[in-house]
């Protein structure tokens, strides 16, 4: 099921102390389009960047846009 | 042997009457000739092998030294956070570095909820919401259409300071939350409809209810599907005898517990609930899901690992240092939570034409 799954998890903060919101780390995964995996990657990006990405050219929908979102990324998909 | 529609279900009457319904899973009756599509049964009907999303959410924030890689790329080494996904390394993007732009924009609120409203909607907390639709609602809307369930929105732990910001991680948009089913035996009667009280306290078990239309069913497959449903079923019954065993204080919502209260143990709620969604989308009854581990600004305990003393924020923002504690949770979490072993799965084709079953494990949730 996996396979046709896609999974996102985020959390609130990156480091919970510094109510921090930069650098956020997020786990995604699954075998849903395009979607590329076995690493890690730092990205200089948006949380809007990959919601967009992994709505658009993973799980392959309509949504063009999402606050916050200004570029696709690469590293994903 | 015809083409049975996806959107099939075992229906019956419940005690009272209540009306049961048992999604099935992919059955090799449901595909066409080729294996690659639903047989269109049904006018209209979408016959492409669905793909889900599910957006998982856990409060107030990471350790970093204990969560993100130092190497980038494909040789990374887990760190004690993500070391229980081991076997799942190939299958997942560890990503670090991204920001969250609107969640320094002045307004109201406090950081806990002005990172909240930014993470799910990208827009800044109003005062009151998510200033927008939820990333999960905007994939809802466009994959969601044509389930029974445009989206299930599932939670864990309860302990929160109350608001709704801090309860809720889906908007459906600017203003209106989609709150999470926390208990179990609720969420069980949202997908199986067996909504007549106290049904756990009796000996019975739903698929009584369905005998009659599941005989029906199953004299129409080939044996291969006959032997899929019946493993399937008895998953069915496997998670409603889980759901009936739970102590009657998990079957209610409390959100601040006094004092010395919130003891419960939640990896098992969690687990239920992952086996729960899985079952969601094994049925075809869902394509969208979310899944709210703690709130925002949560104040769970972690009784089964023995820190009771203080709650989720405080152990966050470093006010008990026990040495490790993050990575226990989170090992704890994911091997409580590891996800069921569904009977079936979406099948394949091969080179030769031949079907071949995905008998896939789930994660249900993680670290």
């Amino acid at each position: 099921m996996l396979d046709n799954t896609l999974l996102v998890m985020v959390h609130e903060h990156a480091e919970a102390n510094a109510h921090k919101n930069s650098g956020l780390a997020v786990l995604v995964a699954g075998g849903v389009g395009g979607l590329k995996k076995g690493r890690h990657s730092r990205i200089p990006g948006t949380i809007g960047d990959l919601y967009l990405t992994l709505a658009s050219e993973v799980m392959k929908t309509r949504v063009e846009k999402f606050p916050t979102a200004y570029k696709k990324l690469d590293e994903i998909a | 042997m015809k083409n049975l529609s996806r959107r099939t279900f075992l229906r019956g009457a419940g005690l009272g009457g209540a009306a049961i319904r048992i999604g099935l899973p992919a059955l090799d009756a449901m595909f066409n000739t080729n294996g690659t599509a639903y047989a269109a049964t049904t006018h209209g009907a979408d016959t492409q092998i669905p793909s889900r999303f599910v957006l998982w959410f856990n409060g107030n924030g990471i350790i970093e030294r204990y969560w993100i890689p130092r190497e980038t790329g494909e040789n990374f080494n887990l760190t004690p956070c993500l070391e229980p996904l081991a076997r799942f390394q190939d299958k997942v993007h560890v990503i670090s570095g991204l920001d969250s732009p609107t969640a320094r924009d002045p307004g109201p609120g406090n950081d806990h909820h002005r990172s909240m409203s930014s993470l799910m909607s990208g827009v800044s907390f109003t005062g009151r919401g998510a200033g927008g639709p939820s990333i999960d609602q905007v994939i809802a809307r466009e994959i969601g259409r044509d389930s029974r369930f445009r989206s299930l929105q599932i939670g864990v732990c309860q302990e929160s300071f109350g608001e709704s910001i801090q309860r809720n991680m889906s908007w459906a948009d600017r203003d209106r939350p989609l709150p999470p089913e926390m208990l179990p035996q609720r969420l069980f009667d949202r997908l199986f409809g067996s909504k007549e009280a106290q049904w756990i306290d009796r000996k019975k078990s739903i698929l009584d209810a369905v005998r009659d239309d599941a005989a029906s069913v199953r004299g129409s497959l080939g044996s291969t599907d006959q032997v899929r449903l019946d493993e399937y079923l008895s998953s069915v019954r496997d998670v409603e005898k889980s759901v009936a065993s739970l102590p009657p204080e998990y079957n209610e919502v409390v959100e601040r517990p006094a004092e010395g209260g919130d003891l419960k143990d939640w990896p098992r709620i969690a687990k239920l609930q992952s086996d729960l969604l899985v079952h969601a989308f094994a049925s075809g009854q869902t394509r969208v899901a979310s899944y709210m581990l703690t709130k925002c600004q949560g104040l769970s305990r972690f009784p089964w690992l023995g820190h009771t003393g203080q709650r989720h924020h405080e152990y966050t923002h470093g006010a008990v240092e026990t040495p490790g504690w993050a990575a226990r949770v989170a090992r704890h979490q994911s091997l409580a939570c590891r996800g069921v072993r569904l009977p079936v799965g979406e099948a394949r084709i091969d080179a030769g034409g031949r079907r071949h079953d995905a008998r896939q494990y789930v994660v249900g949730d993680g670290p």
